[in-house]
């Protein structure tokens, strides 16, 4: 057999198993789900508002939605500053303009804002056959684990067997002038949960006076800085596209972790509804947690071949919920600002 | 009286555009005063908290020094390179004019980040690329340079601003009377005694204006602040506006902000009450009539290679270096300092990529870019044209307000556009458009177009307006055939800089994009937020390419090649002629 017939026969069996896969997922859709779809086909577009995602990326994410439900719409995405976003999503659906957003992808603490504004679609996620588990509020339906107190160090300047296993490593002298992290107070809320706000609040003191802890604007900055060599550990950003590429950083097991949820949460003036649920009961399917893991390097703890699951698996973990952070967060940001010395 | 008041009625459009350029203006300073009587984030609930929060801070003193000090230390690095090109561009013979035009316009579109990243590896303390190698030679174990210093960042800042600087100011020195200083030195005053006695003099509005206008700019950027400020404990107040508008979780405290925004405004208001003293005596730096000036440019002599050696200091730190630096991010797969191991893995597929995705972001940047020119050039020429042709005093304060302007820290800007769209979205449906971007682009350009433009028309003379006066020319047709064509150099220079900026500034599309309307600066913003910095250095090389082309094809079309005094007039003295208007039959 010649070489090309090979190679052709390969791609249509790749093909035909690619179209099997897809109709075998749609077939399995619930019920509810399912009505969705003719509607979604019409509406032709959706657009998300949140992650920061290249071109590639969302044309995957694209590329694999539409396969999952034999559907080819386009998918829209763009990330940007969540807060201001926010801000101006409040004022225009007080004064009735269009915001152009299907689905706002975020933090507990943004949509509390959308909350407040009324600016939130209720919708019971449960009837899409979601896990209850995974509802947000009246709104909202959590779509991954996220954390900003992640741990990474250069593999060029520390041993994995130096790197810090528990928070207060991160106090020892060999790393003074040695740690970034972002200017956020954010961070150390995210600690709070790991830790408890007492020993929290004594390591973020320790870090100020005694290491010397260089602070960055993004988090970005933190990991390409420990990447390049420049700090040897960084606080605060995760690293898991730059060990993609095969920078030479690694995340540290630091325990116990601090982890909350980003969820979705419809816009009330949502243009195109059907596609909106359809993109948000999908990742929280398995497969497309896989695209999550795949594609962003994101998803669940709980999530096969998610980055996350492996980091955070036999650790202890401290769970930022809605409920805490509504209670606690104004007041620990406003405290950890001070002790960072941020207006 | 019927001719009379057609006449007056044609002027009227001039005003009206003029009017409503101020009123645009106007939106991002009522949106920071709004803002800093605001609580937080709820825009139009009334509070003094953070006036009283802004003045018990302890820090306020030190940090509104430092800031003054950054100001200054950024405009005096800035104008100690911009003023000299002028000149070397517009009044001597200096040998590579056309190339320093086409690196001063490279320069402009080079991301200040990369500047301030390309001067990180080489000196941070850590692991400084110069520091490692003084430590290799065994003479001393501590780093000799730390670049995170305020010195830096003036050094920096200042030499990323020249471009910027030399042309604000190059339509002033083309239009400068060429005979006062060639009566200088034929009666043998040396060169250094013409300029400062002959052209400093003449040129002081337009300095004054480049100073100042640099002054506001340098301490309202943050992209080096950032990246050196920042690790660097250098607190300064567009730190503090940074803290306020970008909280990870909470509400962004526009309150604070604009309450900062409007402490900028005082510091710059003591500078600008100056700057507004000098245009009420615009008629001593007239310096144009209606005699032809042409000249021949200085010989540098023997200083031509000193001249040289000035320029190419410049060049080397303020082009090669970054571009060195966006090259070799372009080429290694993740952001990494030198190192034979990063030489083996160079790749070239980011530029591969990068083609792939920049046709929608460049499309869409095209547009505003455009938009952005025609926007801010047609506002700023009627301004422009009110402020020092009109002889009515309150449009110099007027002229005050668009100055104030750059004070406005640019979110607190864009977010008062957004506000704006969304507030007359029911007559004017701009909201979630990319017209509302280039329109906020094109305002948030205005202070400096007119800036430009101000210097260049404050040097032609009154005697000009009155002569068309009494030839019966109205003053529409005088303000189309006398004031457009004397001020081409300045509304060329002010499309370049819009141009430029338009298509790399970051934060007025990422504010107010809803997620179709990406740019090349949302697109380099998201691949570098996704370790995807390789393919970012690349479309950033391509942009720096496209640019200097587009930049140096307009330069050559328009006629402003001809660099030096009097070029390009005789083009447009034929153009005059040929299109005079018909004598009036009040005559």
């Amino acid at each position: 057999m010649s070489r090309s017939i090979i190679t052709k026969l390969t791609i249509s069996a790749f093909v035909a198993g690619g179209l099997l896969l897809g109709q075998a997922s749609a077939a399995d859709l619930p019920a509810a789900v399912k009505a969705l779809i003719a509607g979604a086909k019409k509406e032709g577009e959706v657009s998300i508002y949140g992650r920061t995602l290249k071109p590639t990326q969302i044309s995957e994410f694209n590329k694999r939605l539409n396969k999952f439900y034999g559907i080819d719409v386009k998918l829209h995405m763009a990330g940007g500053f969540h807060t201001a976003k926010a801000a101006e999503i409040q004022l225009a659906v007080k004064k009735g303009a269009p915001t152009g957003i299907d689905v706002f992808w975020t933090s507990y603490a943004t949509s509390f804002r959308l909350e407040r504004a009324k600016a939130l679609t209720k919708f019971d996620w449960t009837s899409l056959g979601i896990d209850p588990a995974l509802k947000a509020s009246d709104h909202g339906v959590k779509s991954h684990d996220v954390s900003l107190c992640f741990v990474s160090y250069n593999t060029n300047l520390v041993k994995e067997s130096e790197a810090p296993k528990i928070w207060e490593d991160l106090l020892n002298p060999k790393w003074k002038g040695r740690i970034t992290m972002p200017r956020s107070p954010a961070v150390w809320v995210y600690v709070t949960v790991a830790l408890g706000e007492e020993k929290s609040e004594k390591l973020l003191r320790g870090l100020m006076s005694k290491q010397g802890i260089k602070r960055m604007a993004k988090f970005s900055d933190v990991r390409t800085r420990v990447a390049n060599g420049e700090f040897a550990i960084g606080l605060g950003s995760d690293a898991f596209s730059l060990i993609r590429k095969g920078a030479p950083i690694k995340m540290a097991k630091v325990g116990p972790m601090g982890l909350s949820n980003w969820a979705f949460y419809m816009l009330k003036d949502v243009q195109h509804p059907n596609l909106a649920k359809l993109w948000a009961y999908w990742i929280t399917t398995p497969n497309g947690q896989k695209a999550l893991a795949d594609i962003d390097g994101t998803g669940f703890t709980t999530s096969a071949g998610a980055p996350i699951a492996e980091l955070s698996k036999g650790k202890k973990i401290g769970w930022l919920t809605r409920d805490y952070m509504k209670k606690n967060g104004r007041r620990l940001i406003k405290k950890y600002a001070k002790i960072m010395k941020i207006r | 009286m019927r001719l009379g008041a057609r006449k007056i009625s044609g002027i009227v459009w001039v005003y009206g555009i003029a009017f409503v350029g101020l009123a645009f203006i106007l939106v991002s300073l009522m949106g920071n005063a709004v803002g800093s009587f605001s609580i937080e984030g709820d825009i139009g609930t009334f509070t003094l908290s953070n006036y009283v929060d802004l003045f018990k801070d302890e820090e306020l003193g030190p940090v509104t020094l430092r800031t003054l000090m950054l100001g200054v230390g950024s405009v005096a690095v800035m104008m100690l390179f911009a003023f000299p090109f002028a000149w070397l561009i517009t009044r001597t013979d200096f040998p590579w004019k056309g190339p320093l035009f086409t690196l001063l316009t490279a320069k402009l579109a080079i991301p200040g980040f990369i500047t301030a990243m390309a001067y990180i590896w080489l000196f941070n303390p850590s692991s400084g690329l110069l520091n490692k190698m003084f430590n290799a030679t065994g003479i001393g174990a501590e780093p000799i340079f730390n670049v995170y210093q305020l010195s830096w960042i003036c050094f920096l800042q200042g030499i990323v601003l020249t471009p910027a600087c030399v042309f604000m100011m190059l339509p002033a020195f083309r239009n400068m009377d060429a005979s006062l200083e060639e009566a200088a030195w034929v009666s043998g005053v040396s060169k250094f005694e013409t300029i400062r006695r002959v052209v400093l003099p003449l040129l002081g509005p337009g300095v004054l204006a480049a100073t100042l206008f640099f002054f506001v700019i340098s301490i309202e950027i943050f992209d080096i602040v950032a990246l050196i400020g920042m690790p660097g404990e250098i607190e300064v107040l567009v730190i503090w506006i940074f803290d306020a508008m970008h909280p990870v979780m909470g509400i962004p405290n526009f309150g604070l902000a604009g309450a900062i925004g409007m402490l900028l405004f005082a510091l710059c208001g003591v500078a600008i009450m100056f700057y507004i003293r000098m245009l009420r005596q615009a008629n001593r730096y007239a310096v144009i009539g209606g005699k032809a000036r042409r000249f021949s440019p200085q010989p540098l002599g023997k200083w031509k290679w000193p001249a040289v050696a000035f320029v190419g200091f410049w060049v080397f730190a303020a082009v090669v270096l970054p571009v060195i630096t966006l090259i070799w991010v372009a080429l290694v797969p993740y952001l990494q300092p030198f190192s034979m191991k990063a030489v083996e893995s160079m790749t070239l597929i980011s530029f591969e990529e990068a083609l792939t995705y920049m046709g929608g972001p460049l499309r869409n940047t095209a547009i505003i870019t455009v938009g952005a020119i025609i926007i801010s050039i047609t506002l700023a020429a009627s301004l422009s044209w009110v402020v020092t042709r009109s002889r009515n005093r309150a449009a110099h304060w007027a002229d005050g307000i668009v100055f104030l302007s750059p004070a406005v820290p640019t979110m607190v800007a864009a977010v008062a556009f957004q506000f704006m769209g969304i507030s007359l979205y029911s007559w004017v449906p701009l909201y979630g458009t990319i017209w509302l971007i280039a329109i906020a682009m094109g305002v948030r350009m205005l202070a400096y177009c007119t800036r430009t433009m101000n210097a260049s028309s404050i040097q032609i003379h009154f005697e000009l307006d009155e002569v068309a006066r009494t030839s019966g020319v109205s003053q529409l047709m005088s303000f189309r055939w006398i004031f457009i064509p004397i001020m081409m150099p300045a509304i060329f220079y002010s499309a370049l800089m819009v141009g430029m900026l338009a298509a790399r500034d970051l934060t007025i599309p990422l504010v107010m994009n809803t997620g179709k309307a990406a740019t090349i600066s949302t697109l380099i913003f998201d691949l570098q937020s996704n370790g995807d910095q390789n393919a970012a250095g690349a479309i950033s090389l391509y942009m720096i390419v496209l640019l200097a082309l587009l930049a140096v094809a307009a330069h050559k079309l328009t006629g402003m090649s001809e660099l030096g005094v009097g070029a390009g007039r005789p083009r447009r003295r034929k153009r005059a002629r040929r299109r005079e208007p018909a004598p009036s039959p009040a005559e």
